[in-house]
């Protein structure tokens, strides 16, 4: 442990697991309670699609990413937003153009493609001290948001149209959350990945999902899960050579398993 | 018909959804304390008759006045302070973060408002509410773990806990057991004797409107077929102009019923 903290960048990489774990298990929670996995997939491979394109004009990745996954968040927002809306076939065709973006800005980039691949595996170790302001404020955003709104998000869970109906201003709060994925998945995006980094939002909610009946704990519990899945993930890959967003996944999911199998909530129904 | 202190009322109210005329000119007043059954064959516009009174409903011509209030999409929010909604049953996640009473207190959560904490009145509300309803003993158990009729008598809770003056009521007994039914009917008309309010319920249950309101109001491919005392509304060649199938009405043990 000692050697591994000597090197700056693995503690700054260590950092950036801690916040950005802690970050985007929480906003995981949202994804996972509204159960609105097809907008979090399209918003992460739209970022992901975005940021490649960023970089195939010369553009920031950053920049490219925000403008992607924020799109996606204002396009298919209002369209999930539909009661007659079926996720369904949308997901796969979105989904697959998104990809293909990617793909293709990937494709058309000159020279090595080294940055290029560093987004479809992230590159925690290539993070810098801006990489971990963006993200802390992104963090910092998440929890303020999260207690100036606690009790309308509460008021919405498995209660929507009773809650709208009740004058609790739902939609304002649903594309506000929204913004908020956009934004965290565009600033994790290059330390994690595109095509790992909506695991990371995901995996740590369900985890604690399985795990308590209070949605303050579930916060609490997703974003220490996400928090401990990266820093495990970043120590695994440290030793045994492995590449770090798949490790920190793996790891995510390894707790995912452990939450399943000590879960209170196993003889419910 | 039009009381002369109306609690809402609709002039001429025409709803479009997607090119497609669901509810054609529809009149109604509404008058305190009045308890409105709306019936009629499915796809006939119920829904979307009650969210016309708090606004979840958009309409394009006529007008709706709610509380002394015209409702449009900006005064909307004010109005549903006032007014309680309570849907058809839906599944909730067993695994859902949620105990029936932060459910039920989310109720007061609209006139708190936002920024403000729930303090000792909204406690207060809460736990009259769970009595009022019969689950004062399942405040802490998940919302998900819950029946469906309990569900139920927790979405009425919740209701209550809004202190509304118009209840608006969703099919509140659909995809209930009987036994779950005869409850939550039961506890509609003892919370209707006990507390100030207004209701308008859209039910397929001819015999629950009989049994509960005191007006009835017959919608059918968008229009009001028909609307005044529920003692009126209870006649054979009306219901079976209403759903198309004769349908006869009788008397079982001082009970007004109809049968298909």
């Amino acid at each position: 442990m000692e050697s591994f903290l000597s090197y700056g960048f693995l503690v700054r990489a260590l950092w950036m697991g801690v916040i950005g774990g802690a970050t985007c298990g929480a906003v995981g929670v949202f994804v996972v309670l509204w159960r609105i996995s097809f907008v979090g997939v399209c918003i992460s491979h739209a970022a992901f699609a975005g940021a490649l394109i960023a970089l195939w004009l010369g553009a920031p990745p950053l920049a490219g990413g925000l403008a992607g996954s924020l799109g996606a968040a204002s396009l298919i927002g209002p369209l999930a937003d539909r009661p007659t809306f079926s996720p369904d076939t949308a997901i796969g065709v979105i989904f697959s153009v998104m990809l293909s973006l990617a793909m293709l800005a990937l494709g058309l980039l000159p020279g090595a493609k080294t940055d290029g691949l560093g987004l479809f595996w992230g590159s925690l170790l290539t993070v810098t001290r801006l990489d971990l302001a963006l993200m802390g404020s992104a963090g910092v955003l998440v929890l303020v948001f999260l207690s100036l709104f606690f009790k309308e998000i509460q008021a919405t869970l498995g209660q929507r149209q009773a809650a709208l109906a009740a004058g609790i201003p739902v939609k304002a709060i649903y594309y506000a959350t929204l913004i908020l994925l956009g934004l965290v998945v565009a600033i994790a995006l290059k330390a994690i990945g595109g095509l790992l980094i909506y695991s990371l939002i995901v995996i740590p909610a369900v985890a604690a999902l399985h795990l308590t009946y209070s949605l303050r704990t579930m916060f609490a519990l997703a974003a220490l899960t996400g928090t401990l899945a990266s820093m495990v993930g970043l120590w695994l890959s440290f030793c045994l050579g492995i590449p770090t967003g798949a490790a920190i996944v793996l790891t995510a999911v390894g707790l995912l398993l452990l939450a399943v199998l000590i879960s209170p909530k196993r003889a419910t129904r | 018909m039009p009381h002369a202190s109306s609690l809402a009322r609709l002039d001429g109210v025409c709803v479009r959804l997607g090119g497609r005329l669901i509810l054609d000119r529809v009149d109604l007043a509404l008058g305190p304390g009045d308890f409105w059954g709306v019936i009629g064959p499915n796809g006939a516009g119920k829904s979307t008759f009650l969210g016309l009174f708090n606004g979840l409903t958009r309409y394009q011509d006529g007008r709706v006045e709610v509380l002394g209030r015209p409702i449009t999409p900006r005064t909307a929010r004010a109005v549903r302070l006032k007014i309680a909604h309570v849907f058809q049953s839906i599944e909730i996640d067993p695994k859902m973060p949620l105990t029936v009473f932060e459910a039920v207190l989310a109720g007061t959560y609209g006139r708190l408002g936002l920024f403000r904490k729930p303090g000792d009145r909204e406690i207060d509300l809460t736990r009259s509410a769970l009595k009022a309803v019969g689950l004062a003993g399942f405040a802490r158990r998940p919302l998900g773990q819950l029946s469906g009729g309990e569900r139920q008598r927790a979405a009425l809770a919740r209701a209550l806990a809004q202190e509304p003056e118009l209840l608006l009521l969703d099919e509140p007994t659909a995809s209930l057991d009987w036994q779950a039914q005869r409850e939550i009917l039961t506890l509609i008309k003892d919370l209707v004797r006990q507390h100030p309010l207004t209701v308008v319920m859209a039910t397929h249950d001819l015999n629950a409107v009989s049994h509960i309101a005191t007006h009835a109001a017959m919608l059918k491919r968008g229009r009001l077929l028909w609307k005044g005392a529920v003692r009126a509304a209870m006649s054979p060649r009306l219901l079976s102009e209403l759903y198309d199938v004769p349908i006869t009405v009788g008397e079982v043990e001082g009970r007004t019923v109809a049968l298909f």
